[in-house]
């Protein structure tokens, strides 16, 4: 967060417009994820968060956030009939602009477990932006993910509007 | 020179038989010896109970390994239940087999050994045979499914999740009934990656403080055993490794160790030493992991970065052998994947000295820190508790029990290979903690002494019953191309019968049984993860803990919840 910003919003009379102001600018500079990692995925999520620096986009290194600080949901692992409603009940907690990525084959089409038991994708239960193939991706995949976001985020383009859109609701 | 060595082995293998021959007596038709380590004794369900007993108290089974269900009878209706025990002085494994029906209900374990909770309530889960005083509850499935999972004539349909399920811990015994009423139940959610996969944890709580906990699990279950039973041998190698991420070899190498000891091929000594090498990296990685979760918990970030920037030159030796960092098939049948590529040793060897200067430096800083200490030298497991409950491996350890399987059951290399079983006193987290750091440093050396004596050779077998042909064969030999249509199209098929082989893994004994009817696919699958057992002592430990400090005890148990659930 530059200074320029704050004298630029400090200004407003609004204090409600000041706050989206806040939030907007919140917003050019970083995501705040909300990681859900589960399997194999979740080492490689570890091992991304292990070389991250401070200057990254998106930053995985506090995890404490709660989901209605979030902006960002990144789902990594298997996806069992279990833990799928905790996962739509994380999503609708979230804010209303939101993406979805999709970390690995197993959260993006069910990946090698054909049985009664795995969600055959994430999107079978909410809307997903971007996939991530690989069982598990390198973090360098990873990275590129975040980059495939960022332009989805500064285009304002989610899966959750498109879908809103295609059923004019 | 007197060899003391000699001199153990000979005590051992005599009292093994003395041990036998009781049994024999007292068994007679109904006792079958298998392979040396395992024997299995058929009983009636009237005495099952009593039997299990006497096996214990006469016999010395005091350490519970594992308890299913088989349906090896085709009919559908009955059942085998199978029990298996271990004697700790004679390492003698004994699987204790019973009929049973899903009408009647069976005596159940948990009072006998405390480890055979779960593994009856999976058995109702899975196979619908129900037993006394155990809670008719899905443990692995969701609450609401219809159906019994690894039945053979189980049908998935659509089904709408139970979402209320009932969270209340039963009235405590210890105390009176209105200071009980006093304490509030609270659920914790751990699924963004504070411990090694989802979990829930469920404590009763009074003046934050702990009173009782346990932990419900099944939100990574993936029905591993389910899909082993619709799979070729070939197709089930690459969900061996995806079972814990941590230490992928691990798995590969007690299922295909099994394979081969069950059809007899005999693989060449440069695969078994780099199986060895793989295995122990693996060891490294996994203890590395738990470290590095417990600095997490802790918030000491700094030191949370350099565990998993060994952890990376781990995975980086890793990348130059299978071309993939986490997950690479690098055992394979009858051998290893390859044979080294040019230079990898030299880097191994790099890897090593980078190792173990860096866990001493990391560990000198925290290992005597005392914020460290104040926070680790808490959660108590003794070793009779621990025993009660099948915990093995490292967390055994830690409760002063020498039992390492590397030690006590060698395969490979490990009898002519020096090397230390650390041992803890209290059996606290520092314990386990301590544990683990000198495993890492003992693998290290294991690893520095296979690799200046690694022998020269192939590294796999030409057995014809389980060889790969090579691609360029295939296209201008006769036997090869026979031998690759048999290989891809039906695979290798194992003979009638039942085996079951186990290996001392990063977190414990991991174990294999397998039943075969002498077709493509296998009959049973069933895993003995060590996860599994270490899960079910948290509740004896987290007594007296506070809420935050939860992560701390599951990840000093180091429970990966792809192991336990599977």
């Amino acid at each position: 967060m530059n200074s320029n910003i704050i004298s630029e919003v400090a200004f407003t009379a609004n204090s409600e417009s000041f706050l989206k102001k806040w939030n907007e600018s919140i917003l050019q500079d970083e995501l705040w994820p909300f990681p859900v990692s589960f399997s194999c995925c979740a080492s490689e999520l570890r091992s991304f968060r292990g070389m991250q620096n401070s200057s990254s986009y998106v930053d995985v290194s506090d995890i404490s956030r709660p989901p209605e600080k979030a902006d960002l949901l990144i789902v990594g692992g298997t996806i069992s009939q279990k833990i799928a409603p905790h996962l739509i009940d994380i999503y609708e907690r979230m804010p209303e602009e939101k993406w979805v990525l999709a970390v690995g084959a197993c959260a993006s089409s069910g990946g090698p477990y054909w049985t009664h038991n795995v969600v055959q994708g994430l999107s079978q239960i909410i809307p997903v932006d971007v996939y991530l193939p690989g069982c598990p991706p390198s973090k360098e995949m990873i990275i590129q993910s975040f980059e495939a976001i960022r332009e989805r985020v500064a285009k304002k383009v989610s899966a959750l509007s498109q879908t809103r859109w295609s059923l004019n609701v | 020179m007197f060899d003391f060595q000699e001199q153990e082995d000979l005590d051992l293998i005599n009292n093994r038989k003395l041990l036998l021959n009781e049994l024999e007596l007292e068994f007679g038709e109904n006792l079958t010896l298998g392979t040396t380590e395992n024997i299995s004794i058929v009983v009636s369900p009237s005495s099952y109970l009593e039997k299990i007993l006497q096996l214990k108290n006469s016999f010395g089974f005091n350490f519970f390994l594992n308890l299913w269900i088989s349906d090896n009878i085709a009919d559908g209706e009955n059942f085998e239940l199978m029990v298996q025990l271990l004697n700790m002085d004679t390492h003698q494994r004994a699987i204790i087999t019973c009929p049973v029906t899903e009408l009647e209900p069976v005596p159940s374990l948990s009072d006998i050994y405390h480890g055979a909770f779960w593994c009856e309530q999976e058995s109702w889960d899975m196979y619908g045979v129900s037993f006394d005083s155990i809670p008719k509850e899905r443990i692995l499935s969701p609450e609401g499914m219809e159906g019994h999972t690894l039945r053979k004539n189980f049908e998935p349909k659509p089904f709408r999740l139970k979402q209320s399920v009932d969270y209340s811990f039963s009235p405590d015994p210890r105390v009176s009934r209105s200071e009980w009423k006093r304490r509030s139940v609270h659920k914790l959610d751990m699924f963004g990656g504070e411990v090694n996969g989802p979990l829930r944890a469920i404590v009763e709580v009074y003046d934050e403080v702990i009173e009782r906990g346990r932990l419900e699990i099944g939100y990574l279950h993936r029905g591993v055993e389910k899909i082993f039973e619709n799979l070729s041998l070939n197709q089930i190698q690459p969900h061996l490794c995806r079972i814990n991420t941590s230490s992928p070899t691990m798995f590969q190498q007690a299922w295909f160790g099994g394979i081969e000891k069950y059809l007899g091929v005999h693989i060449p000594d440069r695969a078994k030493a780099l199986r060895m090498v793989f295995n122990e990296l693996d060891r490294i990685y996994e203890h590395l992991d738990t470290i590095g979760r417990i600095v997490d918990n802790l918030g000491c970030y700094p030191f949370l970065k350099e565990t998993i920037e060994m952890q990376e030159s781990i995975l980086m030796v890793m990348k130059k052998y299978s071309g993939q960092r986490l997950n690479g098939s690098l055992i394979c049948l009858g051998g290893v994947k390859s044979d080294v590529p040019k230079g990898w040793l030299t880097e191994c060897l790099n890897l090593l000295g980078f190792l173990e200067k860096k866990v001493l430096e990391v560990t000198k800083l925290i290992s005597n820190s005392t914020l460290w200490m104040k926070r680790l030298c808490r959660f108590e497991l003794n070793s009779k508790q621990a025993m009660d409950w099948g915990v093995s491996g490292p967390n055994l350890r830690a409760s002063g029990v020498n039992y390492d399987m590397r030690k006590v059951s060698p395969h490979y290399f490990y009898n002519d290979i020096e090397f230390e079983v650390p041992l803890g006193i209290n059996g606290q987290c520092y314990d386990r903690y301590l544990v683990r750091v000198e495993e890492i440093l003992q693998s290290l050396s294991i690893i520095s002494q296979l690799l200046d004596n690694l022998p020269l050779g192939d590294t796999k077998t030409k057995d014809n019953r389980v060889l790969i042909p090579r691609k360029q064969d295939v296209y201008s030999e006769t036997n090869a191309l026979i031998q690759h249509y048999r290989f891809y199209d039906g695979g290798v098929i194992l003979p009638e019968g039942e085996f079951y082989n186990s290996i001392e893994s990063s977190n414990g004994e991991l174990g294999f049984y397998v039943h075969s009817r002498g077709e493509s696919t296998l009959n049973r699958v069933k895993l003995r993860t060590p996860g599994f057992y270490s899960g079910q002592c948290f509740t004896d430990i987290c007594e007296g803990g506070s809420i935050e400090e939860l992560p701390l005890v599951i990840n000093s148990l180091n429970l990966v919840v792809g192991e336990i659930d599977r």
